[in-house]
């Protein structure tokens, strides 16, 4: 039986719709939405405003929290009577969304759940597959294998990858045909093939709708890969990267095998790095917003900080820099002067 | 819940006298189930207890299972809710389950989220839950949805404030 509590004080209506107002310009994506310190004037200038923030925090935060699958089947549920499909099906209706053909190619966020090989933000794992390539994931990675008769097909969903390939072993043991089958990494930008390598794959999916600001990389650190799209291919060799997106390939550069892929190692190792970026870099490792004030934006970082362990390089930073760690909740933290 | 013999309350005391039996086995043929039918029968008067009743009521029946209905319906929804979460957990990965203890409390987030969000259209639960569960950028979401910008906002501004209402 539930009994309704009337404890709580009443919060008044058009607070709640000014705490709506920094919600929706806080979760916009967009840089800048949010001034930190008309905010936070905000939030100092009534204990209501901070009641506000705190339901809030508590709710979205809360949510946050939810394996996002999960999160979906129980919330987003046809709105009569129950259904006799089970929650799977729910999870790809969306009848409003455009569909996608492959080499533009871009798949629907929530279908990560579906991925064969996943890792949430903060967690890397090693796969073996059944040729006896190894497969590294980063933080909050989705990958997709598809090895048929005629080729090895990886699908990066999203985040990056280290693989290194083996000679083509069938599952039962017995020895590779004549000649191997191609080994195949796609991502929504294009195609790297692998010519008997150890290389990363990268996807960032910032623009998954808008295309232009779709963006692969590849740095290869043994043998070669050639990258195919958009009509262009190009051939990377040993210590060679570049990036490619649907409709070109960039300029190819040196990998330098110390910054690149540190993530293996689960360290990150900067020189001279400009901490919004390292921020950033942070930031993928770390559940909730991880954010730099533009004060110290520009401010050159060197130095080894364990990936795995966000909070720790957080207080590394604290320790070393001109800066201080902000938490103004649980989830939201920003980067800000001493 | 002290309350003093008022005339509001003589009239809940024998509307439960002469009725509740009714409506615990009317619910009970709703629910199969007499140990809930008899929860929600308290529930049904809990609420008629803290709203107005009109001063002639005709169809005491009719009132109170109108107000069970209601009830009824939180009940299945919770339900449902409760099934397609467990069902979804039981398909991640074993390293991506999140330990028992947390699991309750997730649910509990979840059933606050969907009640504030339940009388929102369509369109606005998905701009949500693009922008809170799959982490979309809104500039995304309108392309996605084919929206406009401006419009992705007041959607998002409409459930936020349903949010901070409810919890």
């Amino acid at each position: 039986m539930r009994v309704v509590a009337s404890g709580a004080p009443e919060i008044e209506p058009n607070v709640l719709k000014e705490a709506a107002h920094w919600l929706v310009r806080l979760h916009s994506g967009e840089p800048g939405a949010v001034d930190d310190a008309a905010l936070q004037r905000w939030l100092d200038a009534s204990p209501q405003h901070r009641r506000a923030w705190q339901r809030a925090e508590q709710l979205l935060g809360g949510l946050q929290t939810v394996p996002t699958q999960a999160a979906r089947a129980a919330l987003d549920r046809p709105p009569r009577g129950p259904s006799r499909r089970g929650a799977i099906a729910r999870l790809v209706w969306l009848p409003m969304l455009p569909t996608a053909a492959w080499l533009g190619w871009s798949q629907l966020p929530w279908r990560e759940w579906q991925a064969d090989y996943r890792t949430a933000t903060g967690e890397q794992t090693r796969v073996t597959l059944a040729d006896g390539t190894q497969v590294l994931l980063d933080t909050a990675s989705a990958l997709n294998v598809r090895y048929t008769g005629e080729q090895r097909l990886l699908r990066l969903l999203a985040g990056e990858v280290f693989i290194t390939t083996a000679p083509d072993l069938r599952a039962d043991g017995t020895p590779p045909q004549a000649s191997p089958r191609p080994f195949i990494v796609q991502t929504p930008d294009g195609t790297a093939r692998a010519l008997g390598t150890r290389f990363t794959v990268r996807h960032d999916d910032a623009g998954i709708w808008d295309k232009s600001r779709s963006r692969s990389h590849v740095a290869v650190f043994e043998g070669a890969v050639e990258i195919a799209t958009g009509g262009h291919t190009r051939r990377l060799d040993a210590s060679e990267q570049a990036d490619f997106s649907a409709s070109a390939i960039g300029p190819v550069s040196a990998v330098d095998e110390a910054l690149e892929g540190a993530w293996r190692t689960g360290m990150l190792i900067a020189r001279r790095m400009r901490l919004a970026d390292l921020a950033a870099e942070l930031d993928r490792y770390r559940p909730g917003l991880l954010r730099c004030s533009p004060e110290v934006a520009e401010l050159r970082i060197s130095g080894a900080f364990p990936l795995l362990d966000p909070e720790r390089s957080l207080r590394l930073l604290a320790e070393t820099f001109p800066v201080r760690v902000h938490y103004r909740s649980r989830y939201w933290a920003t980067l800000v002067p001493a | 819940m002290p309350f003093s013999e008022s005339a509001p309350h003589q009239q809940v005391r024998s509307l439960y006298r002469d009725h509740h039996g009714w409506l615990h086995g009317w619910l009970g043929r709703k629910l199969g189930c007499a140990h809930r039918a008899a929860d929600l029968a308290q529930d049904t008067f809990v609420r008629v207890l803290s709203s107005r009743l009109p001063n002639d009521l005709r169809e005491p029946r009719a009132y109170l299972t109108t107000i069970a209905r209601n009830l009824l319906a939180d009940h299945w929804r919770r339900l449902e809710l409760e099934r397609a979460y467990e069902q979804a957990l039981a398909h991640l990965p074993e390293r991506e389950a999140p330990p028992p203890e947390l699991r309750l409390q997730m649910l509990e987030t979840l059933r606050q989220v969907d009640a504030c969000l339940q009388a929102l259209p369509a369109v606005t639960r998905q701009v949500f839950f693009l922008s809170q569960l799959d982490g979309m950028v809104y500039a995304d979401i309108a392309a996605a949805l084919k929206l406009s910008l401006a419009t992705v906002k007041r959607h998002m501004s409409r459930a936020f404030l349903a949010c901070l209402s409810v919890a």
